[in-house]
Parts: structure tokens; C-alpha cells; sequence
């Protein structure tokens, strides 16, 4: 039995279809996002929390790769200070959280290789209690004079423009820096007495300031 | 708070005065002095705890005769100001009333209330020819 040419014909065309359309789709399919996370610890507040007694801080970094030179990033954790001195005594905590988006600057050089320098923004709240303080005003002439000044809770809010490197020393463990510049969106929430140390922004009597941290980071997931 | 010693001229406006031997006594007991000689002007802290104070005119330091002595009372408004968390708090003041006896003083006058930490006078004695 023969097949007749224009079967064969329409049968190859339909074949040549077909791939057309496959290929069309392979090329617009999506890289997968989400795929890589990075969670780590801020050590250099680890180390500062430990050699001074003026405040006490955990901070943790998180970030996910999202795609092409993006990944979006969280930085959470938690504090306390102390103040006490001639003039003034006082404890406040805070918990805080901040979220953003980094940019990277370099193309990676395999799949997988997240190595890199960036650039972020983060937008900051802290949820800060100050406890109630004592204060003192020295005066040889007329006497001291002695004070307390209520607690209060704040809600701060603050932008943050960061910068940094992330280099994986071994498979799954990174370490990095940043270096952020900070300010206040509501900085006369504290005219009164602000906190000595906001966890996740620096000195609470600073209106803007910079900080760093460095991180030591562990990956999870697939390398796309 | 700083201020000077006045007298009224023939046109009753007020000139600088030169004390020759006076004292300004203020403080606790009124244990601390400023020393007024050929001086006009004077100053001393108020205090931080009190509303009110008392300070001592003695327009010769060499005489404690009653009719030498006058007693000047400043009443003034406290507002707690915040300095910084090394130095804590420091206090502003706003003078409201200021009267004395009248052996020496002739009148009290509230030239500036704000007292803040600069070089205007807030205060004027003027004192009897």
C-alpha cells in the first residue's frame, strides 16, 4: 500500500509544527525562582555584645535568590541596652525587622555561583520598649535634682541603603559583609528620651547613622 | 540668668550703674556670693528643683545694716530638656515674676524670660540714687 504524498506531506509538516512549538516553548520557559536560601548569623554583634555591657544583640540575615541579579533579603533579631551613668539610667529592648531587594554587580561564572558584590535597600521597623529612667542634674548651688521619666513603647520606622560581598568558602557556607547607611523616617517619636541602642538600626539618639555586619551564612536549596 | 544694676536718669530711662563694693548671695543658706565691685552686670544659676528662689542684695559688703539689704524672689517656670544619654537632662527656664524689698532696689525688671545659654541680659535692678 502506498501513502499518498500529500499525507506524507501534511504528516511532515505537522511534525515540523510541533517542534516549532516545542522549541518557541522551551525558549520562553521561566528560569525557576526561589530556589536558593541563605540564612546566617551577625557575628561581628555577637563579638560586640560580648566585650561591652552597653547592649546586647543577636541579629540574623536571611536571603532568597530571585532571579537574574536579584535576590530579596530580611535582617531580624532582637536586643537590649543599658544605660547608666551620673545623669541618667535606664534598660530598653527592641525586636526588629527589615526587608529589601540587593542587586548584584557581577554576571555568575558557573550555575550556582552565588559569590558577589551588591547594593540594597531595606525598609526598617522595630518594635522598642524603653523602661522607665531615673535622671540626676548636678548642682553645688541649689542641690541635685532627682527625676523619673515613664515608660514608653515606640514603633520606629527607618530606611536603610546597603552594600556588601558574599563569598562561599566551602560548598553551602558563605561569609559576607555589609556596610548600611541609615535614617529615621520618625526620629521625634524619641525627643523625650530616646533608646540607647535600637537593634537593627545602631544608636537610638542618632537620627541617621551607619553601621556593618559580617556574616556567616549557610545555603539551602537548589543552584539554578 | 545674668542681668545688670541700673539707675534711672533725670529722663527716666535706665543707665548702667557701677556697683563699687556690693554682693549678690544666693544657694543653699545663701553660701555662695558674686563679688560686685565697679561692676554692673551679675549672674547666677537658678535652681533646677524649685519654682522659686531668693537671692540677697547687700549693696555694701562691709555692712550688714538692714537698710542695706534687700531681698530679691524670682518665680520662673521649669521645663526638663534632654541633653544626651552621657549627659542626661538639663533644665530651661522662663521667668515669670520677679519683686524684692526696697532699702537699695528700686525695681526689678524681666528684661528677656527665655533663659537660655547665651550672653543677653535677662534681668534689670534698678536701683535707688
Amino acid at each position: 500500500m502506498t501513502v499518498s504524498p500529500l499525507i506524507v506531506s501534511a504528516q511532515e509538516s505537522i511534525a515540523s509544527d510541533t517542534a516549532s512549538v516545542c522549541s518557541v516553548k522551551k525558549a520562553t520557559q521561566k528560569s525557576p525562582t526561589f530556589t536558593y536560601v541563605r540564612i546566617g548569623i551577625d557575628l561581628s554583634k555577637v563579638a560586640s555584645s560580648f566585650l561591652q555591657k552597653q547592649y546586647d544583640v543577636l541579629e540574623f540575615q536571611a536571603d532568597v535568590y530571585y532571579k537574574k541579579d536579584l535576590y530579596f533579603a530580611a535582617e531580624f533579631g532582637a536586643g537590649n541596652s543599658l544605660v547608666e551613668n551620673n545623669f541618667l539610667t535606664y534598660k530598653s529592648k527592641n525586636t526588629f525587622i527589615s526587608l529589601g531587594l540587593d542587586k548584584t554587580f557581577f554576571s555568575k561564572d558557573f550555575r550556582g555561583d552565588f559569590d558577589n558584590a551588591f547594593v540594597g535597600l531595606r525598609y526598617g521597623v522595630g518594635l522598642i520598649n524603653r523602661g522607665e529612667a531615673s535622671y540626676t542634674i548636678q548642682d553645688i548651688i541649689w542641690g541635685n535634682t532627682q527625676g523619673r521619666i515613664p515608660a514608653e513603647h515606640f514603633i520606629a520606622h527607618w530606611l536603610e541603603l546597603t552594600g556588601g560581598f558574599r563569598m562561599e568558602l566551602m560548598k553551602n557556607i558563605f561569609v559576607g559583609w555589609n556596610i548600611r547607611a541609615r535614617t529615621f523616617i520618625n526620629p521625634k517619636k524619641f525627643e523625650k528620651l530616646p533608646p540607647s541602642y535600637v537593634a537593627g538600626y545602631g544608636r537610638g539618639d542618632k537620627n541617621s547613622n551607619f553601621g556593618y555586619n559580617f556574616y556567616l551564612l549557610y545555603g539551602l536549596g537548589k543552584r539554578r | 540668668m545674668r542681668g545688670g544694676f541700673y539707675t534711672k536718669d533725670t529722663a527716666n530711662n535706665n543707665q548702667d550703674t557701677l556697683l563699687t563694693n556690693a554682693n549678690l548671695r544666693f544657694g543653699v543658706g545663701y553660701s555662695f556670693y558674686q563679688q560686685l565691685k565697679n561692676s554692673s552686670k551679675f549672674s547666677f544659676p537658678l535652681s533646677q528643683d524649685n519654682d522659686t528662689i531668693e537671692a540677697i542684695f547687700q549693696s555694701d559688703s562691709s555692712s550688714v545694716a538692714a537698710n542695706s539689704i534687700d531681698t530679691m524672689q524670682l518665680i520662673y517656670r521649669r521645663e526638663l530638656h534632654f541633653i544626651s544619654v552621657a549627659c542626661g537632662y538639663q533644665t530651661r527656664f522662663t521667668l515669670q515674676t520677679a519683686f524684692s524689698t526696697n532699702h537699695i532696689i528700686d525695681s526689678v525688671l524681666i528684661a528677656i524670660p527665655d533663659i537660655s545659654n547665651d550672653v543677653k541680659e535677662h534681668l534689670k535692678i534698678i536701683v535707688k540714687k
